[in-house]
């Protein structure tokens, strides 16, 4: 599968054109913030390694490859900020569970309690996978992109997640 | 695995929902993001303006020495390069400062609406013979940019509608994604939405929409996908003629299909699939001509209203002029912009050396097109391309009526 990149807005955002760069990456901003709020679990900081990224991206657009797509090449910006974030600042004193208790505008329904913890205790990069995947909508390819991993290990890792948390889950299911 | 896909995503938009409201976060972020950024040109560009400064400096240290030691001796003589159709030319001074005094016309006078090349926080307008100028008084939120109605009167800023007098007509009722296009008697606009507001990956039906500025939307017709990366838009929208086309893109910007809509009943008029050779597709403001380049962009077929082929032009067609007999060429690979009457391909003006094509606009009602075009003397500085904009006449005339702007 291949992803054919915006050529037309690219080539223009490439060589200085703003207006064409709000074209090209205008429409990832807001799932863009989503993933960062899955990872950081705090709008602020979100927000703040968003516009880091599309900052990032603005620099480093003249290396998206003719043909190359934007999205996962975007969000795999957005996810390298939010793990820096992690490692670098006071995120190192956030236990990542506490990401998913801080949402709290709705109970959960008593069903998912048990998901949402097998959830928080997925390792984060399967974690990353299923909200791409799943809540993003994205195709596998763009998945393995944004992990920077191969479109295999992609699909291996989502589905060991989901296995984690339906053990019954069937091979024909993958 | 659909039963835990749900599950899943029913945990994720729990946790989503302690991100609040996204409403305005997109712009914002960008306009931010933008502003700490410096201004980042491609190699090439600096690379050319810098051998074109050392050419320049070298030419004019060889003239100097030239004139030093011939003037006196010898008379100048001018050289004239015969053309074989009419050049730019330019017989309007554009300013050189902001402007100070507001536009002084009657409503009923077409204009067209650009930044001020001194303060992009000010919105100007000039008079199709570049005549007149003057600045407006209502600025609104510029960073999205301007898109006007074909008269001039009215603009949006993306979020709201605007008079040249800054009073806001009415909001933009779209799903925040886009605007759509303004129909050709500068009171409705027709808009394609879907009912997400982040529409998925694979895609969901869109909905061609009439809008008129009152805020009364009527529906014509499901027709087309609208997607995260890819979605449908309007290229033509006909108060007078009563259609619309609608064309499906892909992420790359090009069309696979399009559609001519019929808007009181919403039939399809006609359609054609591209899909086997997708290109930029362009209609004429009135939906009657709709014009297909070739993937190299070296000829476009002109279709007419029934779909019947009605001509071919050497060139990829950009737009129509507003009865539709004049198309405007170019392409963004660098080919210089050109004027052409389509029927029988006769080029009747040809911009400046140098110039890329960035935007046309036909005059409303009248015989001009006006051709924006991008040239090296005027680099990009803000958030949007500047340009220089001539207004073509149908004898090829060209008069330059603004230098230097951001439309």
């Amino acid at each position: 599968m291949t992803f054919p990149a915006d050529e037309r807005f690219r080539d223009r955002a490439v060589a200085g054109d703003e207006a064409a760069f709000a074209e090209l990456v205008g429409p990832l901003v807001e799932p863009a913030l989503r993933l960062a709020y899955s990872m950081v679990g705090d709008r602020s900081e979100a927000e703040d390694a968003t516009q880091e990224a599309l900052t990032s991206a603005w620099r480093k657009l003249g290396q998206l490859r003719p043909g190359m797509p934007v999205r996962p090449w975007f969000f795999a910006i957005v996810a390298n900020r939010c793990r820096n974030m992690r490692r670098t600042r006071w995120f190192g004193l956030v236990r990542l569970p506490d990401v998913f208790q801080q949402a709290a505008s709705a109970e959960p329904a008593v069903e998912n309690l048990d998901l949402e913890r097998a959830m928080a205790r997925l390792p984060f990069k399967d974690r990353q996978a299923l909200f791409l995947r799943f809540y993003l909508d994205l195709p596998v390819e763009e998945v393995a992109v944004a992990l920077g991993t191969s479109t295999t290990a992609a699909k291996a890792r989502i589905y060991r997640a989901c296995h984690r948390l339906r053990p019954d889950l069937s091979e024909e299911d993958r | 695995m659909e039963k835990l896909r749900h599950d899943i995503n029913t945990v994720f938009n729990r946790q989503q929902s302690g991100l609040g409201s996204t409403a305005g976060v997109s712009d914002r972020l960008l306009r931010q993001a933008l502003a700490s950024a410096p201004a980042r040109r491609s190699f090439a560009p600096q690379l050319a303006a810098a051998l074109a400064t050392l050419l320049l400096g070298a030419a004019l240290a060889y003239v100097v020495v030239l004139t030093h030691g011939h003037l006196k001796s010898q008379n100048p003589v001018t050289r004239v390069t015969p053309t074989t159709h009419p050049t730019a030319s330019a017989t309007s001074t554009p300013s050189a400062t902001a402007l100070a005094q507001p536009l002084s016309v009657p409503a009923s006078t077409p204009v067209i609406i650009y930044f001020d090349p001194l303060d992009a926080r000010q919105v100007d307008g000039v008079t199709w013979d570049g005549a007149q100028r003057g600045k407006l008084s209502g600025l609104g939120d510029p960073s999205s940019g301007l898109y006007q109605n074909p008269e001039g009167s009215l603009y949006t800023t993306f979020r709201d509608i605007r008079d040249r007098s800054g009073h806001t007509s009415s909001i933009n009722v779209g799903n925040g994604k886009q605007f759509g296009k303004w129909a050709d008697d500068g009171q409705h606009y027709c808009q394609m939405v879907s009912r997400s507001t982040l529409p998925p990956a694979g895609g969901e039906p869109g909905t061609l929409r009439f809008v008129t500025l009152s805020g009364a939307v009527r529906n014509v017709v499901q027709v087309g996908l609208m997607g995260q990366q890819f979605g449908s838009s309007v290229a033509a929208c006909s108060q007078e003629r009563n259609r619309a086309v609608v064309t499906q893109n892909a992420s790359v910007g090009t069309t696979t299909q399009f559609w001519v809509v019929e808007l009181s009943s919403g039939r399809i008029l006609w359609s054609r699939s591209l899909a086997d050779s997708p290109t930029y597709v362009s209609a004429s403001r009135d939906g009657q001509y709709v014009a297909i380049p070739s993937v190299d962009g070296a000829m476009t077929t002109i279709y007419g209203p029934t779909g019947a082929v009605a001509g071919r032009v050497h060139g990829s067609v950009r737009g129509f002029s507003w009865d539709g007999s004049l198309v405007v060429l170019g392409d963004y690979a660098g080919a210089r912009p050109m004027v052409s009457r389509w029927r029988d391909d006769t080029v009747l003006w040809t911009a400046p050396q140098g110039a890329t094509y960035s935007q046309d606009l036909p005059e409303p009602g009248g015989s001009r097109v006006a051709v924006a075009v991008m040239v090296p003397g005027h680099p990009q500085t803000g958030g949007y391309p500047t340009v220089d904009v001539y207004a073509v006449s149908p004898d090829g005339t060209a008069v330059q009526i603004l230098s230097n702007v951001s439309l």
